[in-house]
Order: C-alpha cells, then structure tokens, then sequence
C-alpha cells in the first residue's frame, strides 16, 4: 500500500485543448494574456484573458472566448473595538 | 444600489449573542463542531454591504456551475489572536468552475444559522467567461485575515 494518489490523464485529443465558448478549442487557435486588472490596499484581482485567433470561426476572431478572474484577498474587513473611556 | 465592502453589523451583535461558532468547541452553545460558512457572489447591480442581515438571492449571479447559495468555505483553522486582534480566515480558496457571470462582490453567511450573514467583500467589476473564478484568500494573520476583531 502506497499513499500515492492516481493522477487520470486527459483523454489524447483533448491534451492541449482550451475549454472556451466556441468549445475545446486548440491552445495554439488562442492567444493568452495574463493581467492584473486592479490592486488596492484590499485585493489583487488578476484575469487570464483568450483571445481566439484561429481559422476555423472567422467570426470570433479577436474576440475573447474565454476569461478566468482571481481575486486575491490581501486583508479583510476589521471589527474595531475602542477602549472603553472612563 | 452597489455592493459595499465590510463587516456586516449585524454580524457585531451576534457576536454578543454567541450566534456564530467559526471554532471547534463554544461552552455557550454546547457544540463541539463549527458553524458552516458558505460565500455567495453578486452582480454589480446589488446592494450587499453592513447593513445585509443574510444571504439573499437577489442579485445573486446565476451560471452553469454555480449554484444558487454559492459555495462552502472550508474552515480548518479555529480561530486565535495576535496581541490585541482576535481573527479568523478560510483554511482555502473559494473557487468555481466553467462559469459565466459578472461579479463584484462576495458575501460570507453562516449557513448553520439561518444565513446570518458576516461579512462582504468587495472588488472591481470582472466578467468571467466559460472559466474560473477563485477566490484566493489573505494570510490569516492580525492585520490581514478575513474577519478581524481589532
């Protein structure tokens, strides 16, 4: 007996595939950019953006198929309770 | 209307009515095991914020993979302090997958009362399209947990 966990690989045809709104789409058809799209003292919110640029939907070319969005909490919401005044 | 950011106060008077349990053990309500917490998300156009007293679906936003009430935190780590601050955080991300929507707020309720709410948290309006929205969560720490009691 091991602890090791079985890891199920992907079925081959869908290795390097991106789930978009077009479908599973090649990774290649997309290009990806990671931004961070907003930081305040309270959060970092960063979006991976996929833009489709391949051949096989003309319509969708340039478009975004796919958005992923992390909101990173760097500090949450406080309770102050002051001294009591005497 | 628009979300805003903060500890819900009604949320301050149920902590004085040991109405939450975010620990393993409370002398005052005989449990031995800690309330269930779940994080909702909302749309741009809600008005969650300190005055919301419990989760609502109003504005609530809707997606395959995201289910109405939005998902369970996990809660593995009780909460302690740190000189004078009491605080407590999620023991991991909050994440949904394959989802379709437009957020920009998150609301922490306990589901094991009645909803209560606790808190809610804010950021920039992101629309996430056929993919993943995580919420990651702050060290838990004094000055950066999720909920602190300064």
């Amino acid at each position: 007996m091991t602890d090791q966990m079985q890891v199920q690989e992907p079925p081959e045809e869908l290795k390097g595939m991106v789930t978009t709104t077009l479908g599973n789409i090649k990774e290649t058809d997309l290009r990806i950019t990671v931004l961070q799209v907003q930081e305040t003292p309270f959060v970092w919110v960063w979006a991976r953006e996929c833009h489709y640029i391949g051949t096989e939907f003309p319509e969708a070319v340039d478009t975004i198929v796919r958005r992923d969005v992390w909101v990173t909490m760097k500090c949450g919401q406080a309770a102050k309770a002051d001294s009591p005044k005497i | 209307m628009a979300n805003t950011a903060g500890l819900c106060t009604s949320f301050k008077v149920e902590l004085m009515t040991a109405d939450h349990n975010f620990g393993v053990s409370s002398a005052t309500r005989g449990s031995t095991a800690a309330d269930s917490f779940k994080m909702a998300l909302y749309a741009p156009a809600g008005s969650i914020g300190p005055s919301t007293t419990a989760y609502t679906a109003t504005n609530e936003v809707t997606s395959s993979g995201y289910t109405a009430g939005g998902a369970a935190v996990t809660n593995a780590t009780v909460p302690t302090s740190s000189g004078t601050t009491a605080y407590w955080t999620p023991s991991a991300s909050v994440s949904w997958t394959t989802v379709t929507f437009t957020t920009d707020c998150a609301l922490l309720y306990n589901s094991s009362r009645s909803n209560k709410s606790v808190g809610s948290y804010t950021f920039a309006s992101q629309t996430v399209t056929a993919g993943n929205f995580t919420l990651t969560m702050p060290t838990n720490a004094a000055g950066t947990a999720l909920i602190q009691i300064a």
